[in-house]
Parts: C-alpha cells; structure tokens; sequence
C-alpha cells in the first residue's frame, strides 16, 4: 500500500482547501462588512460585530461537509495514478480525522485569543459539549478533556455521514443522484405531511425521544452532569457504521460508471 | 521483467456480453497493438488491467499479484485513456507534479521536452486545454512513467497529422531508450502497422488473433487474377474477403497455401498490409463464407 504517499498528497490538498474555505469566511463575514459599515459612515462598531465567536467551527463544519462528500473526483484522480481503492479510503479517512482535529485545534486557539475582547464568548470554549458534561468527572481535566473527545467525535460523526452519502452518490450516473438528492426529501416531507396528523403514526417514534435522551446521556443530573460515556460510544457505533458503509461503497467505485 | 496475465476475463454489462473469457499474457519488452472494430471490448480490457472497472469473472495478475486493488501490480501500470481523470483546475506542470508523486521515476526532462515539442503550454489549466491537447498531455505522462506497462487507448484520438506523427516518433524513441510493454489500441492501423510487434486482435469480445505481426503477415495473401482461376485457386484455401473489379477478382487468404496447387499465369500472389488483413477478418464476411 502506498497509504503514506496518498495521505501526505490528499492532506496538502485538504489543508490548502481548508485554508482558502476560512480565508473567504474572514472575508466574506469580517472584512466585508467592516469596509460596508467605514463606507457607509454609519454608525460606531465594536469588534465582536465582527468577529463571530463560531467562526472557525461553523467554517470547519462547512468544509467537511462538502469535502466528506466529494469521493468521485479523488477516486478518478488515484485510480489513474495506480492507487487501489481502499489506499485511498484510509487516507480519506485518516485526513477527515486529522483536519477535524487541527481544525478544532485552531478553533480552540481562536477562542482562547478573542475571548478577552469578544463579549460573544460568554467564556465558554467547548461550547454545548462543555455546556453538558464539563462537571460530569471529580477531575478539572477530564472534566474539559472528554467534551473535546466528544466534540471531535461529533465532528467524525457529521462527516461520516456525507461521507456515507457522497460515496453511495458516486455509483450513479448524475441523472440518477439528483433524482436521489431531490427524491427523498421530497418522500420525506410527503411523508410527515400525510402521517404529520396521525396520532398512532406519532406515537410509534416515542420511542426516539429516550434514544435521543440516552444518547445525549441524560442521567436525571442537571446539566453538566451529563455521563459523557453514552455519547462516546453512540459515536463511536454510527461514525463505525457510516464509515464501513463508506468503505464498502468505495470499494464499489469505477469509471467509467 | 514485468508480466501480466489475463486468465479467463468475461465482462458484462446489463445482458449484453463484452470480453468472453480472455486469456492473455503480456510479457517481454514488447509493442502491442491491440485490434478491434467499435464495441469489441478493446477500451473495457484496458480498464479491466487498470482496475478501473470489476471484471465480471476471471483475474488480472500482474507479475503474480492480484490487480484488484493491489497498488503494488497497479502502480505498474499506467493507462492514457479517452477519459479525463484530471481535475480540470489543475494546471499541466501541476499535473506532471502530482504524477512524479505516484510514479516517482517520471521523466521531468522528457516531459518538458515533449511539451516544447508539442507546443503545449504548461501553464494552462487541464480544463482549458482543447481535445487534442489534453490527449498530447496524456501522451507525455505516458511516455514520461516510469511504469512497466503502458496502455495506450487511443492515444491519437484528436490530434493532427503532425501531432500524430511526432507521438509515433517519441513513442519509438521512448521505446528504444526505456523498452518495456506498451499496448496501443486504435482505429488508425495504417499509422501504427509499422510498430506494433504482436498483433491482439478483439472480435466479438472474443481474442480471436495473438501473434507476432510478422507470422500474421508471413500467412496473409491477396491472390489477383482472373475471377474463375482465383476462385478455383482459392477453394478450400482460408479465404477472409474478396474484392471485384469487372472480371478481375482478389481473394484475400490467411493461413498457409497449398504449395501442390499449380498457380494459373494469370493469377498472382502477394502479401497485404495489417489494415487488409484487419478489415477482411473484422467485417464478417469471413465467417458467411466459411458458413
């Protein structure tokens, strides 16, 4: 396997990318309405009008959604420099996790270095993982380590699942993904419009609200207080499933489709 | 030296049958060319050795490792097909960059050679470049790999008569500096005749030729003359196709003649070219008069 040349390759790729993906955040949220409100004259600013304490999250959200999804360009590229399939899953893989992390990493960073002069911040740095679990351990750093465990897993979990999709997208022709694409929302929303009223229909995914509860891992404590164990091995089972279904669709991958 | 071996390649598509069983070796330090009208399975074969597509059955070893993603046997190969694989942002210089990182041996000084050559901009982005162009690109990659097997799919497709002599001369030249196996498929035989050293011929989805290009040619005859004495000539003979002009007649025969047959003064006897023997045994008559 050449995993470490494909890795090194696709990981200059995706930092580049995600490079230039917060490049035009800071330009298209920051720069540009500071140079609208100077040329307009208007009124005074302060710099959290322009400095949104998600930022870097909401950007890294973003661009690991739709670099998850993209499978079918990459795919073309190695297979026609001699690299086999699952090569190219692993390192897919291994760079989704590596640019979660330092993507968080960076995040972390920007809050720490805005939090004095963004009133935004309300001193939180982890956010609603933080929010959730961050009194859970007797231990002050377990307490603000396993919510960053939790953030990036949440963040695995996002990705897998536009991994998932972009990689079972790439099997059909363009026609048939915008059928799929278009096909199952729109089944979706006709199907919430006609059971929507049915109270039996309602009541039979009762049971989802536990689940979802359990998930979260709500113990009757009060927030803070959270088990972070559920949520970590909820994770843990769907990012599992979604990036094996993945694999299992990349495997399946040719062209000419 | 490098080997691939072919052992038993069926592809379907739907219910329609493309490759029936193929068993192929391709060995040595040799130039192939690979045969077949639209729709014999030529391009399906190449992708079928890239792995760019499943075989339906069978197995494509190269040097005695599975082909399925195996990018050890797959990193020895590299095949220029009619498909664009680049990302169209990615301009050519970036292109050969990005190549020398999966083929490591690639040929910097070829290629910028070759681009001079070609008049080829490398500053241009891949989805900028005209047909031709991006053809003359793939060309150079190929020749610039240092891959043990080069699959050439139509590798004229698009370019010039200039164009297309200069790519047979460097393909020559490439050849003789760093030989290795190169498989050409392509419609324009006359051009490439005087190249390929082992003829793969597809018909049907079937391997109906593979041979030297000398013993094919060694057993290809045109017996002109009179339309009564080559038919009398030729009966029992192997007779691929025929042409007519008036009462003149040319009976095209492969495989051996009768050497006890006495040849009428009339008649006489001469060899013909690849492209000939190509579409005598491709266009079907072949097999309604041997029915």
């Amino acid at each position: 396997m050449k995993l470490e040349k494909v890795f090194k390759y696709q990981l200059r790729q995706g930092l580049k990318s995600l490079g230039w993906t917060m490049v035009w955040a800071v330009a298209l949220v920051i720069v540009l309405p500071f140079i609208f409100v100077i040329l307009s004259g208007g009124r005074q600013f302060t710099v959290e009008d322009f400095l949104p304490f998600q930022l870097l999250d909401i950007v890294l959200f973003v661009f690991l959604m739709i670099y998850s999804a993209q499978t079918y360009d990459g795919f073309q590229l190695m297979i026609q420099n001699g690299i086999g399939r699952k090569t190219f899953f692993y390192s897919r893989l291994l760079t989704i996790v590596t640019l979660a992390l330092g993507g968080h990493i960076l995040s972390i960073i920007y809050k720490l270095l805005t939090r004095p002069i963004n009133v935004n911040a309300e001193g939180r740095i982890l956010d609603v993982f933080g929010e959730l679990y961050d009194h859970f351990f007797s231990n002050g750093l377990l307490n603000q380590l396993l919510p960053f465990v939790l953030l990036i897993l949440f963040t695995l979990c996002f990705a897998a699942s536009f991994m998932f999709a972009g990689s079972f997208l790439s099997l059909f022709e363009k026609k048939i993904q915008m059928l799929i694409i278009i096909g199952i929302p729109v089944c979706l929303i006709l199907t919430v419009i006609f059971f929507g009223n049915n109270q039996a229909f309602i009541s039979s995914f009762s049971w989802g609200g536990k689940v979802i509860r359990w998930i979260v891992g709500e113990n009757g404590s009060s927030v803070g207080h959270f088990n972070p164990w559920n949520p970590l091995l909820s994770g843990l089972i769907y990012s599992g499933i979604l990036f094996g279904g993945s694999y299992y669709f990349n495997l399946k991958l040719k062209t000419p489709k | 030296m490098t080997e691939v071996n072919l052992t038993q390649i069926s592809k379907k598509f739907g219910k329609s049958t493309v490759l029936k069983q193929i068993d192929l070796t391709l060995a040595g330090q040799t130039i192939y060319g690979l045969l077949g009208r639209n729709g014999a399975g030529k391009s399906t074969l190449l992708n079928i050795i890239e792995n760019r597509i499943p075989a339906t059955s069978g197995s494509v070893q190269i040097d005695g490792e599975d082909n399925v993603n195996n990018d050890l046997a797959l990193g020895k190969v590299y095949l220029m097909s009619e498909q664009n694989l680049y990302s169209n942002s990615a301009k050519v210089d970036q292109i050969f960059r990005e190549t020398a990182l999966f083929y490591p041996g690639f040929d910097f000084e070829l290629a910028h050679q070759l681009t001079n050559k070609f008049e080829l901009n490398e500053n241009l982005r891949f989805g900028k470049l005209s047909t031709g162009y991006r053809a003359v690109m793939k060309d150079i990659i190929a020749l610039a790999v240092d891959a043990e097997v080069i699959l050439l799919d139509e590798p004229t497709l698009g370019l010039d008569a200039a164009h297309r002599e200069l790519f047979y001369q460097e393909l020559m030249e490439a050849y003789a500096k760093r030989p290795r196996i190169f498989v050409i498929s392509t419609h324009l035989i006359e051009e490439i005749a005087g190249l390929i050293e082992h003829v793969l011929l597809l018909k049907d989805g079937k391997m109906m030729l593979n041979d030297t290009t000398e013993n094919l040619l060694a057993q290809s005859y045109a017996i002109t003359g009179p339309e009564k004495q080559v038919q009398e000539y030729t009966a029992g003979l192997n007779v691929i196709g025929h042409d007519s002009l008036g009462k003149l007649r040319s009976d095209y025969v492969f495989g051996e003649l009768d050497d006890q047959r006495i040849l009428p003064d009339t008649v006489s006897v001469e060899g013909i070219d690849l492209q000939k023997l190509f579409i005598n045994l491709t266009n079907g008559q072949w097999e309604k008069e041997r029915a």
